[in-house]
């Protein structure tokens, strides 16, 4: 009979499991007491528009934690992370029409993303806002969640940290930018519930904590600019109506006249434009 | 049901336990709980197909049992005739009928002349290639006298659905595999650590190496015409070693997976990549449907005897049938014809027969000339597989021809850390593999009790590389045969 295998069978896998936990409960403590970042008084936050276009050297004691493809509920989890170690007096979030196209929805499931996004949001990522809303691909979330958190321990769990990137190049031959954006499979995307409801979520957190609510619309080039869709058009300018009557600061740069070689690609801008941005940027906000 | 799934992980133990806790006492109830266990391991992906099972089971145990009955040496044919013809015309019906009627509305339209064809939307059947030529190989073994058929209705049809190689091989020979469901099994400790060792390894193979190598593979071979050679030879040995991966690391986890309930399924693979000539490598690579052809197609061909011609013509049409059973497209026809081409120069120069023993007993490290054969064996298949990937031969042709140019000493389009540690990986499984060259498996270990945390801790970094690294649900390739 085997009694004898199985209980060798049992032992292994529970000292495996009990390895793991270990690991998993020493890394859990590590994130709740490191913190991910120095305090500074300005905060930005985002996906790839605010990463490349915003360099947080251009203004005082301002951190960018942005990174490329993260959808708003992603931006909240990272701030409300955040505000457990410290309360900044500034939070600049971007605020483009993609960011509020239901494609983000995918970026837990999808193939393109789910890996990425599961990697980074392991150590912040709360089911209760998600589950019921969107598909999730639960097993990449453990398979991440595994490799961080239950094979060895270590201090620093930043996957979900992002910052400023140099970009000098410039290409304006991504012209799918659109379709990536509010197309998918052929079909056009709908308005994100899920990012709408997160981004609201991030106002009334902000206000709760006194902290300075700022929106920025990033330049886009006008190529992109004609191809979004007037549904995601019409949203922006309905909650910027309704923020702006809220005490939030709504920045929109999208139309800023920069030349072409301004432009990491049609929807990014580089270096160049950054500099010309942040000129902008320091110019509405101290004078 | 996939082996790499959370479901089989469910229904493995809860069978292990009915197995031996529940039904040991008798054999003809612990078969039959194989039985139902088997039929719901297949009926999982889409219980319509079990009616084929049944059929083609029904079918050959009735004409084994016509077969000994017969009075005559012409009815004892008639019944084998009726074994093959249903058998080989189950396949031909849902694996080849739209490829048949294809290929002939193409060669009217050659001819200048087109005929409207409709073809059928026909689901092929998983494993229907496997367990098909599995109950084959009992019609014929039983007309041959090899074996005597069997009356235990529930043996034989656990024999045809086994699950463990119902559905992706190992193809079973009757002589081997019936005749352990007429013995009691017990429980071996032994047996069942290595097999369990030899499912890890499988699982590792298939879901660590083949579904990373897949990520690239599918799309190098969906952009060639946009990559560097130097990328497209890269696309074409990450396929190689998907398909070794895949393959071998299924035919690993079924015969691990039936070692645990006491029964032994022949080896299927051994370690083909270090074979120093194409005729070892197809003495080492799906061995059991290399041995299958053997048998029941070249030698009742005439095989080995008969002048050159006869010799030469055989091969071709085993290897041409090989590469037909893997698939109805003409890429796989060219896949055997080139396999064929180079067998060729070994047979004519009688030299397919050399590489008999596994390399390099003696020493750890190859010398340089058989490093270089074995180099040589590798590059030649790799090409090959080129064909057997590829949805066409003139794409297959253009890929080759794409992966000769000047840009095959550049840097390859694609270096991602993801597939650094692919690679790392591969690299992990070509030393391990080479360690245990003259094993069954990658993981067959003595039980060496000093070793014992150095081999346990071996497999929870197994485990963890599994869990970590494993690269999304891919399907098994020889699934689609």
């Amino acid at each position: 009979m085997p009694n004898k295998f199985i209980k060798h069978s049992a032992i292994f896998c529970l000292c495996f499991v009990m390895y793991s936990a270990i690991n998993l409960m020493i890394n859990k403590v590590f994130i709740k007491s490191v913190s991910p970042i120095n305090e500074t008084n300005i905060l930005i936050l985002g996906d790839s528009h605010i990463e490349t276009a915003l360099n947080p050297n251009g203004l005082p004691n301002a951190t960018n934690i942005a990174q490329s493809a993260e959808p708003y509920v992603v931006s909240l989890w990272k701030l409300e992370k955040i505000l457990s170690y410290y309360t900044p007096d500034t939070v600049i979030l971007g605020f483009s029409a993609h960011n509020l196209s239901d494609f983000n929805d995918l970026k837990f499931s999808h193939s393109i993303w789910s890996k990425e996004i599961a990697e980074r949001t392991y150590g912040i990522f709360d089911l209760t806002d998600v589950s019921d809303k969107i598909e999730i691909d639960y097993q990449m979330l453990f398979r991440m969640s595994f490799k961080h958190l239950c094979i060895f321990p270590k201090k620093k769990h930043l996957t979900y940290i992002g910052n400023f990137t140099r970009h000098t190049e410039h290409n304006l031959s991504n012209a799918n930018a659109i379709e990536r954006h509010f197309f998918f499979e052929g079909k056009p995307c709908n308005l994100s519930v899920l990012s709408i409801n997160s981004l609201n979520s991030i106002k009334e957190l902000c206000r709760k904590k006194g902290i300075q609510l700022i929106l920025i619309s990033t330049p886009v080039h006008e190529s992109y600019r004609k191809g979004i869709p007037e549904k995601f058009k019409d949203e922006l300018h309905k909650i910027s109506t309704r923020y702006s009557s809220e005490g939030v600061y709504i920045l929109d740069y999208s139309t800023l006249e920069l030349h072409d070689s301004c432009y990491l690609n049609i929807n990014h801008i580089n270096t160049f434009g950054s500099d010309i941005l942040m000129e902008n940027l320091r110019s509405n906000l101290y004078h | 049901m996939l082996f790499n799934s959370i479901e089989f992980a469910i229904f493995l133990p809860i069978l292990f336990m009915l197995y031996w806790y529940g039904f040991n006492k008798q054999l003809k109830t612990q078969n039959a709980l194989l039985l139902v266990a088997s039929y719901i391991f297949y009926g999982w992906w889409d219980w319509r197909f079990l009616t084929l099972v049944v059929f083609s089971s029904s079918l050959d145990y009735f004409i084994g049992i016509a077969m000994a009955t017969s009075k005559t040496a012409i009815a004892k044919k008639l019944f084998l005739g009726l074994s093959i013809g249903a058998n080989l015309g189950l396949l031909a019906f849902f694996k080849y009928f739209n490829f048949f009627i294809q290929s002939f509305s193409d060669a009217f339209l050659f001819f200048g002349q087109s005929i409207d064809v409709r073809p059928l939307n026909i689901i092929l059947p998983v494993g229907i290639s496997f367990y098909t030529f599995q109950t084959l190989s009992y019609s014929i073994d039983v007309y041959r006298n090899k074996l005597q058929p069997t009356r235990d209705i529930i043996s034989f049809f656990t024999f045809v659905s086994f699950f463990p190689q119902l559905v992706a091989g190992p193809i079973e020979r009757a002589t081997n595999l019936l005749p352990q469901f007429y013995t009691n099994r017990s429980f071996d400790y032994n047996k069942a650590v290595d097999g369990l060792r030899q499912i890890l390894w499988g699982l590792f193979k298939k879901v660590v190496i083949a579904d990373n190598c897949a990520y690239y593979v599918n799309d190098i071979f969906s952009n060639y015409s946009t990559y560097n050679a130097s990328t497209l030879a890269l696309g074409a040995v990450l396929f190689a070693f998907q398909i070794y991966g895949d393959f071998s690391g299924y035919s690993d986890i079924a015969i691990g997976t039936a070692r645990l309930f006491g029964f032994n399924l022949m080896q299927n693979f051994a370690f083909p990549y270090f074979s120093r000539d194409i005729a070892e490598f197809w003495r080492r690579w799906h061995i059991s449907l290399s041995t299958w052809f053997r048998d029941y197609v070249y030698i009742p061909l005439g095989g080995s005897r008969g002048n050159m011609w006869t010799k030469i013509r055989n091969t071709f049409i085993i290897f041409i049938v090989s590469g037909l059973w893997h698939g109805a497209n003409w890429t796989f026809v060219v896949w055997g014809g080139l396999n064929a081409l180079y067998f060729l120069p070994l047979l004519i120069r009688a030299k397919n027969r050399l590489n008999l023993n596994p390399i390099e007993t003696t020493r750890f490290l190859p010398a340089i000339k058989e490093v270089f054969f074995i180099v040589l064996t590798f590059c030649l298949t790799t090409i090959a597989w080129v064909f057997f990937r590829d949805k066409s031969v003139s794409v297959a042709i253009e890929y080759i021809k794409r992966m000769f140019s000047t840009s095959l000493l550049r840097v390859p389009d694609i270096m991602q850390s993801q597939l650094i540690f692919t690679m790392i990986f591969i690299l992990l499984l070509v030393v391990v593999e080479w360690i245990q060259r003259r094993k069954e498996h990658g993981m067959q270990f003595n039980n060496k009790s000093n070793l014992r945390i150095l081999r346990r801790t071996s497999y929870a970094a197994i485990i963890m590389l599994i869990i970590v690294y494993g690269g999304g649900q891919q399907d098994f390739i020889y699934f689609q045969f």
